[in-house]
């Protein structure tokens, strides 16, 4: 007998599966949106409305974990016009955990695309912005590039003010941008489209091997397997405040899943030497920006207590002529601190060898980047506002052609880890 | 047991493995009785993942009373007792399949051993029984002689009596190892039960030990035979049927040609041993000449897509020798295993460090080599730590002392007593585990473990070392061994050094011409590869792994990817070619736009910035004329002219279907969404163009006036055709665009735009209205810009009236040439004209052959009327005027000195480049090469010898760029066309006038090409007819000369430019066919090698 091949054998946790009497109930849907964040009814009826707007006839399964909706309901048959929405409340119900009580984020979004393949959706949808921040066209955006335009991944492009998604514009934006070769702006998401293609080699991607993170995944997979990606101008998302005081826990979340899909993705990444826009669809949208200026002392008070007390390692990670840098610009006053782009670079490719090399343990590497990240914050934060500055994205821009500048660093360092080196 | 999946999601996951081949009884002992187990096993995972390797290959850890080693099995479904249990092996499955390793263990099913409970059975049961069966038995000795003794060392006979059965019994190895019987169905089917039981568990990979001498028939050597594949087949059928990216490897230690078989049409064994390589790559190092691998490479076949070589430096048996000839071998037993312990059987039993005296360089190197060679690369445990040996250890044992972890006791293998060890570690200071261990290495970074681990990392980094073809390069120094392996657009340049000196090299790698070699340890630039031999000089045993990249192109015209957002075009032109647009339209859409023009001859540079200069719309509005200045990255910038247009709806959507390429950009406006777009597919831009010439329009523009003018041929030409004319477009041209009107016009559209008169226009309004030449296509008239200021204006078209043809010169010619050939082939080449022809200037003072006139027939009435019109144009050209720009003057001996100067430096720079490629052109144009070298002196000498004062002769304009293809075939007469020049040169030295000769020579070149490449595409249908039409095309050739230069010379009798003496014309005629011919070889050199022979011969057929 033929054994079943690896994609028949996927399995994710059952708890997070569309069960199959509500399967059968709804028959199947072109495309299935996962509403993440807790929301209420009528900003889920929002949603669904933006989501009528979509030319027909569509069929559109609204997964979300609002209990007041009710269940799968049908208010018309699809029409040539408008696309046929129907909800799905209760299919992404946290499931008992004992030990965090919540479903990671990746998981959920892994139970959407299991959702999706269940009903046998040609792509799916994942609004994981609290829906008081997101616009309700946000929905329709997102969606409309699966089916006009043949997307498999669908990238938002929020406008942001200068200090908001910071972690995203300094490291994760700019490095995707120089290891794949394409210029997306939020590779993150956290709101994504996603072809039927796309979702099904993520579930196969989650099946075949541990230390998978949906979300940050999604876009290195779709890079590297050569899909197309549209980025839409999504408008203004508010950001959650940020809290400089305690950026460990962030960064070590957010680099993890990102320094772990590099290692996985080498042999695509190292063969990648320039890079080119996506295609975009809409028009930007200028933010006034806030003047408030940023308050960089306690970053660089970080950066200076990171300097003494964290050069054991600092010393396993980063070569000696970046020590040498860096213990000069602890030596400087706060007016004159800049830590010069390259610089920066050079630390967040190290501690990606590092972490791959699992030189210490990962975690810990992580959180000892945090004085460093504050560092380049307070530098960042200088150079807009001092007079005649330039605008933020002309700044992030320098950023990620010095992320391009340096990926042969990166390229060299991790063919030959020798720590012999300058 | 239920079936668990294999761990491998790709199927043709061996092409990319790394297999470690381990036993484990040598590689860690769990509970301390001093044998390796797999407990042990699983404690070392972590380091076997650290390592990088992909697949483990475990030497038989089956029952067996041990007496070869574990391949005499007595229970092939149990673990033995001393390595663990089956739960143990299930549990060490699980580990490896947990970190992604594959896992592969040994079929050894030729033979069991003497304890396996089925030859014991067999042995007592009666002969003839179903038991008796599952071996091979004989009353006698004699059967199957022909098979040799593979064990002599220790085995007389291939048949060992068994007193018990009173029969023989049949072994290809030791005595105790009965072979099974393969005619018997049980046998096969309980080894597919094997096979399955395994599998079932979760094993990736079976390794079929001694897998030719499966079969035996009578009067053959045992080994190969159809049968044997018959039972393999059988086994891969069961695989396919039953599993998923599972695999055999076929353990066959024969030449290349005889293994090929166990792959079958990918329907046996996926992998197999390349066994001849392995010493080979010894004996290359040992001889510092790659000779021995690439040899062995040459006489390795090609093998079915889905298989596979497994290559490996060593094993746990010995170095063997068998495949290589009784001198190689000999030689191997000197260079390698001085002391007569270090051999055995046919090999030399020692591990890779000892072999190479514990060189590091050569270790490394031949690990790069093993790295990068088409095949699946095996490491043996220990080899990559530098492990040494113990050749006092009997049999193979010396080479299967245990692992050395760290320098603790017992080399951190065991805690068990010393003397309880299955073997003693090494402990000499050289080699033993106090100097040689992973602890020891794995904390210091330069060690060969780490080296190791970052090769390995680095191999599985590309799929082109797993999965590429390969071919070898042939330097000068055979010290060097160079190969490239490709796969896909992956292509990678490995070079090593076999020498323990520095060596150079040179590789021809012009067929990568532009490729940048990046050297793949450390990511290093090298100079971009160029036509010119590629030197490097290569440390001792050093080797470089360099992987060929495209130029990259700068992300700054890297917009093909973005859907821009439409120009807003709703301020109409105003509104895009300025401010905010307009800068939109110089830095990104241009830059995308002009590179997929054909018509752009910046293409191999970067675009740096474009600025359009000025800009003029046409009456209608509705589209404009463009001058676009592009700045490259080097060199200097052009001016190009640009026609746009905007087209909305459905217009708009058939262009964007039909032309997509003449699309610059998206626009909105109050008409909706359109599209920016050349305006030459645009018919109403097409009619106001001729509109503008026509009624002597102007269009103001920014800084400038464009202006047209008709000629005064206009209307004659135009005569009653009703209007509008209707509009297509020319396919041919490259640096030009034409638009064609009815039956009527042809509009030229210049797009690189030059300051100054289009030499084209001028001469063809020259020709047309003053000296009324009618063998040119009239002029029509033209549209210029003029700017403001004191700058000369430039023609942007020139419109002439449309000739009625039968096709170029060129066409017509080789089609001709093809019935000739075709006629000739059949007959044989004239006994009369067997010494050679005289050269055409002679025959042509001769009454005409009447030979030629019978084979080549019509084209010498072509050639006649050619020789003519091209005179005619001469004459025309040459007469007297008041136009400066047309009047001639005498050449003057200065004229002449410098012309000359020019054409020598012209000379010996060319011939200076044929000296250098001379080692890379192909062999049938070696010859000819050299004898043209060989005239150097006297080439050079020629231009020298020419006496500037010893007669006269005038300059004129002329034609500038004379071959067949500027000719138009119209009835039995020719049209003269495109008086441009060579568009590479400026348009001032396009202008200058010369000696008509020239065009006479670019003609009589011209014929030579006709003949000898239609010679060559002829002769590429019917190969064997190259060789002797080659005297015909030489006979074509000099007749159609010959009466070409009869018809140029009588119809220019007198004329100023012609020198009056025959031999002055032949003189100065020859030195512009020499220089012809040596742009030719220029040209050839660098795009075709193999058609250089056809100037080099018609250099020599010139009487220098």
């Amino acid at each position: 007998m033929q054994e079943p091949t690896r994609d028949a054998n996927v399995e994710a946790d059952p708890g997070l599966q569309l069960t199959d009497p509500t399967a059968d109930q709804i028959g199947s849907a072109d495309l299935v949106v996962g509403i993440l964040a807790e929301s209420d009814s009528n900003a889920i009826e929002k949603v669904c409305d933006a989501l009528r707007r979509l030319p027909g006839p569509l069929r559109i399964a609204v997964l979300h974990d609002d209990q007041q909706q009710g269940p799968a309901t049908a208010n018309s048959e699809a029409t040539q016009e408008h696309a046929f929405v129907f909800h799905v409340p209760s299919l992404l119900a946290k499931r008992d955990a004992p030990v965090t009580g919540i479903l990671s984020v990746s998981e959920t979004y892994q139970s959407v695309f299991s959702a999706a393949e269940k009903l046998q959706a040609r792509g799916c949808c994942i609004i994981a912005s609290k829906l008081e921040v997101a616009t309700t066209p946000w929905a329709w955006r997102i969606a409309q590039p699966l089916f006009e335009s043949q997307a498999d991944l669908v990238l938002p492009h929020y406008a942001r003010r200068k200090f908001e998604g910071l972690l995203n514009a300094s490291i994760i934006a700019p490095m995707m941008r120089a290891l794949y070769g394409k210029r997306v702006n939020n590779p993150m998401g956290p709101d994504f489209g996603v072809s039927q293609r796309l979702f099904e080699k993520m579930l196969a991607a989650k099946a075949g091997g541990n230390q998978f993170n949906s979300m940050a995944s999604l876009t290195p997979t779709a890079l590297c397997q050569n899909l197309q990606i549209i980025e839409v101008h999504f408008g203004s998302r508010i950001y959650p405040a940020t809290d400089w005081s305690n950026m460990s826990s962030a960064l070590a979340d957010v680099l993890t899943p990102v320094f772990v899909d590099m290692e996985r993705n080498a042999p695509c990444w190292q063969r990648t030497r320039v890079s080119v826009p996506v295609r975009v669809i809409g028009e930007p949208l200028l933010l006034d920006q806030d003047s408030t200026a940023v308050d960089t002392r306690p970053m660089l008070e970080s950066f200076q207590l990171g300097n003494r007390e964290l050069q054991e390692i600092w010393s396993l990670v980063l070569p000696p002529a970046t020590l040498f840098e860096l213990r000069k610009l602890s030596r400087l006053s706060v007016e004159q601190f800049r830590m010069p782009d390259e610089l920066w670079v050079r630390i967040v490719y190290d501690f990606a060898l590092a972490h791959r090399l699992r030189t210490i343990s990962r975690d810990h590497l992580l959180r000892s980047m945090t004085p460093l990240y504050l560092g380049w914050v307070a530098s960042y934060a200088h150079d807009l506002t001092v007079a005649g500055a330039m605008s933020p994205e002309r700044r992030l821009e320098g950023l990620s052609l010095a992320y391009e500048a340096g990926k042969s660093y990166l390229v060299s360092r991790w063919r030959w880890p020798d720590r012999f080196n300058p | 047991m239920a079936k668990r999946l294999g761990s491998a999601a790709d199927p043709l996951w061996y092409k990319d493995a790394v297999i470690y081949e381990l036993h484990v009884r040598a590689f860690k002992d769990s509970n301390a009785d001093g044998i390796g187990d797999f407990p042990g096993l699983i404690q070392k995972m972590d380091y076997l993942q650290d390592l990088g390797v992909t697949c483990l290959w475990i030497l038989p850890f089956f029952p067996s009373p041990l007496r070869d080693d574990g391949y005499d099995i007595s229970d092939y479904l149990n673990v033995h007792p001393m390595y663990g249990t089956i739960d143990n092996f299930r549990d060490f499955l699980s580990a490896a399949h947990d970190r992604n390793l594959q896992v592969m263990i040994e079929l050894v099913v030729n033979h069991t051993s003497d304890q396996h409970p089925w030859f014991q059975a067999a042995r007592r049961a009666r002969a003839g029984s179903p038991e008796r069966d599952f071996y091979v038995w004989s009353d006698t000795e004699d059967r199957f002689k022909d098979a040799r003794i593979i064990f002599s060392d220790t085995e007389r006979s291939n048949w060992t009596w068994d007193p018990v059965a009173k029969q023989y019994y049949w072994h290809r190895f030791f005595s105790h190892q009965p072979d099974l019987n393969y005619d018997n169905p049980v046998v096969v089917e309980e080894v597919l039960k094997i096979m399955r039981y395994w599998l079932d568990m979760g094993v990736d990979a079976l390794r079929i030990d001694a897998i030719p001498y499966l079969v035996e028939r009578e009067g053959s050597s045992c080994e190969n035979l159809p049968e044997t594949h018959t039972v393999i087949k059988t086994l891969r059928r069961e695989i396919d049927a039953g599993y998923s990216n599972r695999i055999l490897l076929a353990e066959a230690n024969q030449w290349p040609t005889d293994v090929r078989p166990y792959f079958g049409d990918g329907d046996e064994c996926q992998m197999a041993f390349h066994f001849p390589l392995m010493p080979r790559i010894y004996m290359a190092l040992r001889q510092e000449d790659r000779l021995p691998i690439t040899d062995i490479i040459a006489q390795t076949p090609d093998i079915p897509e889905t298989c596979q070589w497994g290559l490996f430096l060593r094993n746990h048996d010995e170095l063997t020798l068998e495949m290589v000839t009784s001198d190689e071998r000999d030689y191997m037993y000197i260079a390698y295993s001085a002391d007569p312990r270090m051999r055995l059987n046919l090999g030399i039993r020692r591990r890779l460090a000892p072999l190479v005296d514990n060189n590091r360089r050569r270790i490394e190197l031949l690990n790069s080599l093993l790295l990068s060679f088409p095949g699946t690369p095996i490491l043996y445990y220990g080899d990559e730590i530098g492990m040494g040996d113990n050749i006092y250890l009997g049999d193979r044992n010396g080479v299967r002392t245990p692992m050395q972890w760290n320098a603790d006791r017992n080399a951190g293998f065991s805690v068990a007593n010393p003397a309880r060890l299955y073997s003693p570690v090494i402990m000499d200071p050289l080699w033993g585990y106090e100097a040689v261990n992973v602890e020891a290495q794995q904390g210091d970074p330069s060690s060969l473990l780490n080296w190791m681990r970052n090769m390995i990392a680095l191999r599985k980094l590309f799929s082109v070392f797993g999965r590429g073809s390969m071919k070898f390069f042939d330097p000068a120094n055979r010290k060097v061994l160079a190969y490239m392996r490709q796969y896909q657009d992956e292509r990678v340049l490995c070079v090593a050094n076999l020498s323990r000196f520095a060596q150079p090299v040179d590789l021809d790698l012009s067929e990568v011409e532009g490729a940048i070699p990046v050297e793949m340890l450390g990511y290093v630039e090298f100079p971009p590869i160029e036509r010119q031999p590629y030197r490097l000089t290569l440390a001792p045993y050093s080797f470089l792994w360099l992987e060929l990249q495209q130029k990259s192109q700068p992300t700054e015209v890297s917009t093909d990817f973005v859907e821009r957002v439409p120009l807003n075009a709703t301020a109409g032109w105003e509104g895009i070619l300025k401010g905010a647009i307009c800068q939109r339209l110089e830095t990104v859409d241009f830059v995308s736009y002009l590179p997929k023009q054909r018509w752009f001859a910046g293409k191999s540079r970067r675009i740096k910035s474009t600025r359009i200069l000025d800009w003029a719309t046409l009456q209608s509005l509705h589209s404009v004329l463009m001058l676009l200045e592009v700045s490259f990255d080097t060199g200097r910038s052009d001016v190009y002219l640009l026609p746009l247009a905007m087209s909305f709806a459905e217009a708009a959507e058939e262009l964007q279907r039909t032309s997509p390429n003449a699309v610059v950009a998206s626009v909105i406006s109050g008409k909706g969404s359109g599209l920016l777009h050349d305006a030459v597919f645009d018919d109403k831009t097409c009619l106001e163009l001729l509109s503008v010439i026509e009624n002597g329009g102007r269009l103001e523009g920014r800084d400038g006036r464009i202006r047209g003018t008709p000629g005064t041929s206009f209307r004659d030409i135009l005569g009653t055709a009703s209007t509008p004319l209707p509009v297509r477009r020319g396919s041919a041209e490259q640096s030009n665009t034409s638009i064609l009107y009815g039956d009527r016009f042809i509009l030229k559209l210049l797009r690189r735009q030059e300051p100054g008169l289009n030499p084209d226009a001028e001469i063809g309004q020259y020709l047309t209205d003053k000296a009324h030449f009618d063998r040119v296509p009239p002029f029509a008239g033209l549209i210029e810009y003029e700017p403001r200021g004191d700058l000369g204006s430039s023609t942007m078209a020139m419109l002439q009236g449309l000739v009625a043809n039968e096709g170029d010169g060129w066409t017509w010619t080789t089609e001709e040439l093809e019935r000739y050939f075709e006629t000739c082939a059949a007959l044989p080449f004239p006994e009369s004209l067997q010494d050679g022809l005289e050269g055409p200037l002679d025959l042509s003072e001769k009454p005409a052959l009447q030979l030629a006139r019978d084979h080549v027939g019509i084209y010498l009435d072509s050639a006649i009327t050619l020789g003519c019109r091209t005179a005619e144009l001469h004459l025309a050209l040459a007469a007297a005027t008041d136009d400066p720009a047309f009047a001639p003057e005498p050449l003057t001996a200065g004229d002449l000195q410098t012309l000359l100067v020019d054409l020598q430096e012209h000379a010996s720079n060319v011939l200076d480049a044929l000296k250098e490629r001379v080692p890379y052109l192909p062999d049938d144009v070696l010859e000819t090469a050299a004898a043209v070298l060989s005239r150097r002196t006297r080439i050079l000498s020629y231009f020298k010898a020419l006496r500037p004062d010893t007669f006269q002769t005038w300059r004129t304009r002329v034609h500038g760029d004379y071959h067949l293809g500027q000719v138009l075939k119209v009835k039995t007469d020719f049209v003269i066309l495109d008086f441009e020049g060579e568009p590479s040169r400026p348009l001032s030295a396009r202008r200058t006038k010369q000696c008509p000769l020239k065009d006479v020579a670019g003609m009589l070149r011209s014929f030579s090409y006709a003949a000898y490449s239609s010679l060559i595409n002829y002769g590429a249908r019917r190969a064997g007819d190259r060789s002797s039409l080659e005297p015909w095309a030489k006979l074509w050739e000099r007749c159609v000369a010959t009466e070409f230069l009869r018809a140029y010379r009588q119809t220019a009798h007198g004329a100023v430019f012609l020198p009056e003496d025959a031999e002055d014309f032949r003189k100065v005629l020859d030195i512009f066919l020499v220089d012809k011919a040596l742009y030719e070889v220029l040209y050839e050199l660098n795009a075709r090698p193999g058609w250089v022979r056809i100037p080099l011969m018609g250099i020599m057929s010139l009487h220098l």
